[in-house]
């Protein structure tokens, strides 16, 4: 079929005469029926809504690091505690934050990735999208594997060989269906296992190696609805379970521990003597409901509110870990609201607050202010106070390992104060080149006697990543995190660290695909230990093939 | 009779008539019915909507508030639906104004002593010559869509230092290359394309298009900008951080930064003008086909923050639209 645009001769009809009745009773073939106005007319579903929009860093009431799938792709990470070491400061092995993950209608066909390197290092990611109407749907599979920690550490007069290797496997499913111009459904459900190693060779006779299976699923789903006037609103279930098969044989005990040593060696603060063989039976089930409704809304420009609540119900099970056979619960319930206003072109206040009760702490308040003053287009500066109080874990408030050694797992009550400067410079010379500095000083502040939680963070930690794609597809980065030297939490403190990873990667077209071959090393200058003293964190090389539809 | 109406209202397409009067014969009938009564009749302008709600008939009613506003000159304005049309009232109007592509190929060949006024129909596949042709009613539109030059200068105006712009086309839209790439040309900048095959998928041009692009300008291709599309285009087009500049104000609401377009009363009062001046002087042809004269500039601050953009509110951006197109 044929059109033209304007001022070009107009196609001479076959039906010949134009004839009023003809033309009446007759559409012409062709003309204008590629293109009608319907396209400018349409109502069109809310995409960008403001629960998909990140904030702007001007606007953030907090220090907010962003890491894009570009830096998590160049740095060669191949697991989130990989990624997280991207944040100067944050040193913590697990963390969940506020993520938005990709909408299924943003990854069509088939992806395929497959790992293999030292370490016993194997992965496999398949990956499916595909779309039904108004239906997006991506499925995902991913199994990967390691060795864990390189083998046998010395450490005080004791040789370790860490049973650490894990196997991982995990399908997950997404499906985004818009309804109508306003309202969408959202599933997200998974389902995962990993039988992992556990304990060492060699070491203290409460950790014995031995092999640890844990499996996990979850099931979301979100109802969201954004109309024209602003006004936003979801609600939301998720729920998630998690389940450890873990036991541990301890003994027969040769010879007499004495409770400080077994305190040093696995951070289970005891007292007395450890004489007898006892099986610690470490199943553990945990669950999480959690029910939550939001509304956002904007007014005016710049003027935004949001407010919700959330109903959660965590329950856990474990006769090894509490010493009963039923279900522990733990409630929480909360309501929060928060405005942000802008009072002048420039300065924006953040005004927030949560009110929260749970079955440990009762009731608490946490209120939130922070003033975003905009000095340039580029440069702001924040000042933000903000109250609030962490609720402990339910191990920490009703555990305790049973068996012969019975120890109290609370957290003491000690009082800290944390003080820092953080620093992130990111320079993009040009669209290829990317490079961020980062640098984190924290300054902990303790009534603490063994100075447990004065050095429980690095007082600097920095951070340098570069990349650039040269031509020819090719692309190098390069990762480059320095951290002083810390004691964990209830472990024992270890040395500086310093990391260098390395990623070179060649793109190139094999048949209607696109694929990518990366060299990751990991690590290259050299052993460093990880978390405990038994960690040694030797240099690791793989190799990354990636096929993407195209 | 038929020949002497013909002429009092087309001088040009007389002629042609008078060779070809045969191929009237079959509905003479109807015509002359119509026609008869036709010639101290006053001025009969005759609506023809596509659809019977919405931007059709804001249009229609915004135009019939505003002509006699405009003009005193009496005139007869009448109204039917595509799906139903009045044909004898079509028969006997001076003027038909179809709004909408429907309403549009229904009055594609009316006889000579008729003129068409088009609206709300894109410029693309608009088949009719800008001057009159013997022997044919004289066709001409106010399209619903913006001329290029006026979208760059809102992509100027609202991301100052842009210059590569990224534009995905399909199938179809395929054959406006060549005119978008001088209209961007012209500003000195670069146009970045990207195509999408007949049954492939968008998000592997777009993921390219996307890499060299610092803005995607959005075409009214339903073939790639369609309602499922658009959640993935413009998801992956923010996470890139490269803003779009849709055609619509629904565009900018579901996550365009930007947009310049025309409301259908926008239309409605050009067309009223264009019409008020053929009341004042009856022999007069329409003006040649042409983009709205008049629009409006919608923008999604909440992208904009987003994205770290300082944007001009949207009467800001309009009056420095408007000044740049007075320029000569």
């Amino acid at each position: 079929m044929k059109y033209h645009s304007p001022g070009s001769p107009r196609p001479r009809s076959r039906l010949g005469p134009p004839l009023l009745a003809l033309g009446l009773a007759l559409p012409a073939p062709g003309l204008l029926a590629q293109y009608d106005e319907a396209a400018f007319l349409a109502e069109l579903p809310v995409v960008l809504s403001a629960t998909r929009l990140k904030q702007s860093r001007h606007d953030t009431p907090a220090a907010v690091t962003v890491i894009d799938r570009h830096m998590i792709e160049a740095s060669g990470a191949r697991t989130l505690v990989d990624v997280l070491r991207l944040v100067p400061g944050m040193v913590t092995g697990f963390a969940t934050g506020n993520h938005h993950p990709r909408h299924a209608a943003e990854e069509q066909g088939i992806y395929t990735r497959l790992t293999r390197g030292s370490d016993d290092i194997g992965d496999v990611l398949l990956r499916h999208g595909g779309r039904q109407g108004a239906l997006d749907y991506r499925i995902s599979f991913q199994y990967q594997q390691d060795s864990g920690f390189d083998g046998v550490t010395r450490y005080r007069d004791r040789i370790w060989d860490n049973h650490d290797w894990s196997r991982g496997r995990r399908l997950t499913g997404r499906a985004d269906y818009q309804f109508n111009a306003t309202d969408r459904w959202e599933i997200q459900a998974g389902i995962a296992e990993s039988p992992q190693g556990k304990g060492a060779l060699f070491s203290d006779l409460s950790d014995p190696p031995r092999t640890q299976d844990k499996e996990n699923n979850f099931v979301q789903l979100r109802w969201e609805r954004s109309n024209a006037t602003g006004h936003e609103f979801h609600v939301q279930f998720h729920r998630d379970e998690h389940v450890t098969r873990d036991e541990v044989l301890i003994g027969p005990v040769t010879e007499a521990l004495d409770a400080a040593t077994v305190n040093q060696l696995t951070g289970i603060p005891l007292e007395g003597t450890l004489t007898a063989s006892a099986l610690l039976d470490g199943y553990l089930r945990t669950q999480r409901h959690d029910l939550e409704v939001q509304h956002r809304y904007s007014p005016a420009q710049g003027t935004r509110f949001v407010w919700g609540g959330s109903l959660r119900m965590d329950r856990v099970r474990s006769e090894g870990w509490f010493n009963r056979d039923d279900w522990l619960y733990h409630h929480l319930y909360r309501v929060f609201g928060n405005a942000e206003v802008p009072v002048t072109d420039r300065l924006k206040l953040n005004l927030g607050t949560m009110l929260e009760h749970n079955d440990i702490i009762g009731h608490d308040l946490s209120p939130r202010l922070a003033a975003n003053y905009r000095l340039h287009d580029r440069h702001s500066l924040r000042a933000a106070w903000s109250r609030a109080s962490r609720t402990p874990a339910m191990i920490e408030e009703f555990g305790h390992l049973v068996g012969s050694i019975d120890a109290n797992l609370a957290i003491p009550n000690v009082r800290a104060r944390l003080q820092g400067i953080e620093t992130q410079l990111d320079w993009r010379p040009s669209t290829h080149t990317m490079v961020r500095f980062g640098h984190a000083y924290i300054d902990i502040d303790s009534d603490d006697v063994q100075e447990e939680f004065s050095q429980s963070a690095p007082r600097n930690s920095y951070l340098l990543f570069a990349s650039h794609r040269f031509p020819r597809r090719i692309d190098a980065s390069l990762a480059w995190h320095y951290t002083e030297r810390m004691q964990w939490l209830e472990w024992e403190s270890i040395d500086a660290i310093s990391r260098l990873d390395l990623r070179f990667a060649k793109g190139f077209r094999l048949g209607h695909q696109r694929a990518q071959l990366a060299l990751v090393g990991q690590n290259i200058l050299g052993d460093h230990v990880e978390f405990r003293r038994g960690n040694r964190f030797d240099p690791r090389i793989f190799i990354q093939l990636s096929l993407a539809p195209d | 009779m038929l020949e002497f109406l013909g002429t009092i209202r087309m001088p040009r397409g007389a002629c042609a008539m008078i060779g070809r009067w045969h191929r009237l014969l079959p509905v003479a009938g109807l015509l002359l019915v119509g026609l008869a009564s036709a010639a101290d009749q006053p001025y009969r302008i005759e609506l023809l909507l596509s659809e019977r709600n919405g931007p059709y008939q804001a249009l229609a009613q915004a135009l019939q508030t505003e002509l006699p506003q405009l003009s005193d000159q009496p005139h007869q304005l009448g109204q039917s639906l595509a799906d139903d049309p009045d044909y004898h009232a079509i028969a006997k109007a001076d003027l038909v104004v179809p709004i909408g592509s429907q309403a549009s190929r229904l009055v594609d060949r009316l006889p000579a002593r008729h003129q068409v006024l088009h609206v709300l129909v894109p410029s693309t596949g608009y088949p009719f010559p800008p001057g009159p042709v013997a022997g044919e009613a004289h066709h001409s539109a106010i399209f619903i869509d913006q001329p290029w030059q006026r979208q760059l200068n809102l992509i100027r105006l609202a991301l100052p230092g842009v210059e590569r712009i990224g534009i995905l086309l399909g199938t179809t839209s395929r054959e406006l290359q060549a005119e978008v790439e001088t209209a961007i040309g012209q500003q000195q900048w670069q146009a970045q394309i990207g195509l999408v095959p007949e049954a492939g998928n968008y998000l592997g041009p777009l993921r390219r298009l996307l890499e060299q692009s610092e803005v995607l300008l959005a075409v009214p291709d339903q073939q790639v900008f369609n309602r499922q599309n658009l959640q993935g285009i413009l998801l992956t087009s923010y996470r890139r951080e490269v803003p779009m500049i849709g055609f619509s104000p629904g565009y900018v609401r579901a996550g365009a930064l930007a947009a310049v377009y025309s409301t259908p009363e926008q239309i409605a009062t050009q067309a009223a003008y264009w019409i008020a001046s053929l009341l004042a002087e009856p022999g007069r042809l329409l003006p040649p086909a042409r983009h709205p004269e008049y629009y409006s500039v919608a923008v999604n601050h909440q992208v904009a923050r987003s994205l770290g953009l300082r944007i001009p509110g949207e009467t800001d951006l309009l009056h420095s639209l408007q000044t740049l197109e007075a320029q000569p």
